[in-house]
């Protein structure tokens, strides 16, 4: 009964949307990108969102990491499925609460890697985070965004009180040109056994002709509409991806902590049927990833680096 | 080129390799050095290992792991930047490093398999450990 409703409740929500006003798709799931940072970068809400009417969203990512190469003979092989579902209410004076819930799995597979602390080190993780986000429009020109989060990162069987870390962020913007618009924040995050991470977000979002865009948040993004109503939008995306947990207590390295950052750089297709729904297809190259390993204490134990490699996915979210 | 010019040539040619040399060997020395002290600030807890006393029976294996868990924690990392350090000066070949390497490879091999709750091969693998520590114990005294 609650599955029907739930469908029922979805379909509605969807058919409906075609006589909605125009919005902005949710976006992907990503756990190695923050979801502040990335919030930071967004105009402040539309003012024709009716004040009061919750806005849903829900999103599903797969990706696949075919093989990194590590020295001669070693690869890892990495398969990932994400969801996330969040609500936002709008009020009369252009503010704007969020909630959004995400879960990333990962399946790591390791083959001959030189190294002992790396191999065979891990299997399953699994990366939740609880973000709580308020964007205020302060005028036409003038923005404030702060948000903050709880993230839970760990292996399979590792104590989730242990791989609890947390961050936020505070950022204003500013509307320069009805097509450039430039945000700064602070942006602070505990970490698992590493010092606290600290520092500014300047961030730009630029439309440089009617098709073409730039933006940036936790990377840069260019894209470009193939079409006038932006239904099929393809975009070419550089970042950083960094993604932290902790290890099983009764694993190789006992409550120890991993930390496997990347640098992709991505190419993908949008397809957006009507504005609160999109498909998103994407293949790239992993210019650079590297694996830390750490044992409880945070003493560094190894860092392997891998070869540059292909990296694909595919996405769908949907706002109503 | 006359005899003497060619015997000038030479001496200096002898004078660069041999400061090379001496050069690369103080370096590597240093190296040595650097590494045998932080191994000897943990001695404590090689000597812990190197001197535990192993159960006769198989059953008793857990007991034996918990004794010895506390001083590998503390191991671990050391022995890491030692490998590192010396694998980074190009000292792969010497006795040192084959020892911390030896002995990192057997925790880390004894730590992966432990789930499986082998004792007759967890206890085997204890005796390889604590004959690890008691070489590197040795070696850390020679430096």
């Amino acid at each position: 009964m609650k599955a029907f409703l739930l469908w029922t409740w979805l379909v509605v929500g969807t058919i409906s949307m075609a006589e909605d006003p125009p919005r902005a798709p949710a976006p992907d799931v990503n756990l190695g990108v923050s979801r502040e940072i990335e919030g930071a970068a967004r105009p402040p809400p539309p003012a024709f969102l009716k004040p009061g009417r919750p806005l849903f969203s829900v999103s599903a990512n797969l990706q696949y990491t075919p093989r990194s190469d590590v020295d001669e003979n070693g690869r890892i092989e990495i398969n990932r499925q994400g969801y996330s579902v969040g609500l936002a209410i709008p009020d009369k004076a252009g503010r704007m609460v969020g909630l959004a819930f995400d879960q990333e799995y990962s399946q790591y597979r390791f083959k001959n890697i030189d190294d002992e602390f790396l191999n065979d080190l891990f299997d399953d993780i699994s990366v939740s985070r609880m973000t709580l986000t308020y964007r205020w429009k302060v005028n036409e020109k003038w923005s404030a965004f702060a948000a903050a989060d709880m993230t839970c990162s760990v292996e399979s069987g590792a104590d989730w009180e242990k791989g609890l870390t947390g961050g936020g962020i505070a950022s204003f913007r500013r509307q320069v040109a009805t097509n450039f618009a430039y945000s700064v924040g602070l942006f602070l995050r505990k970490r698992l056994e590493e010092d606290p991470l600290g520092f500014p977000i300047p961030g730009i979002e630029w439309q440089i002709t009617k098709r073409l865009g730039l933006r940036t948040a936790q990377g840069v993004t260019f894209d470009y509409a193939l079409d006038e109503r932006k239904r099929w939008v393809m975009d070419l995306a550089g970042r950083y991806e960094g993604r932290e947990f902790r290890l099983d207590k009764d694993g190789p390295i006992s409550d120890g902590v991993v930390a496997d950052r990347r640098v992709p750089v991505l190419l993908g297709a949008h397809f957006r049927p009507n504005p609160g729904m999109q498909f998103h297809l994407y293949g790239g190259w992993i210019a650079w990833q590297e694996y830390k390993t750490m044992d409880e204490d945070g003493n560094g134990l190894s860092v392997v680096k891998t070869d540059a490699n292909l990296v694909g996915g595919a996405s769908a979210s949907l706002r109503f | 080129m006359k005899r003497r010019e060619l015997i000038v040539v030479v001496l200096i040619a002898l004078a660069i390799t041999s400061g090379l040399y001496g050069w690369i060997g103080a370096r590597a020395a240093r190296s040595l050095r650097s590494v045998a002290d932080e191994l000897c600030s943990v001695r404590p807890h090689i000597e812990s290992v190197a001197n535990a006393e192993l159960p006769r029976r198989a059953v008793d294996v857990d007991r034996a792991i918990s004794n010895m868990a506390p001083a590998l924690r503390v191991l671990l990392p050391v022995l890491s930047r030692s490998e590192k350090h010396l694998s980074t000066r190009g000292l792969s070949h010497t006795a040192l490093y084959s020892h911390v390497s030896q002995i990192l490879k057997d925790i880390m091999d004894f730590n992966r398999k432990r789930k499986l709750r082998d004792a007759d091969w967890a206890l085997g693998h204890l005796k390889t450990i604590r004959d690890d520590a008691s070489a590197l114990e040795s070696i850390c005294r020679s430096l």
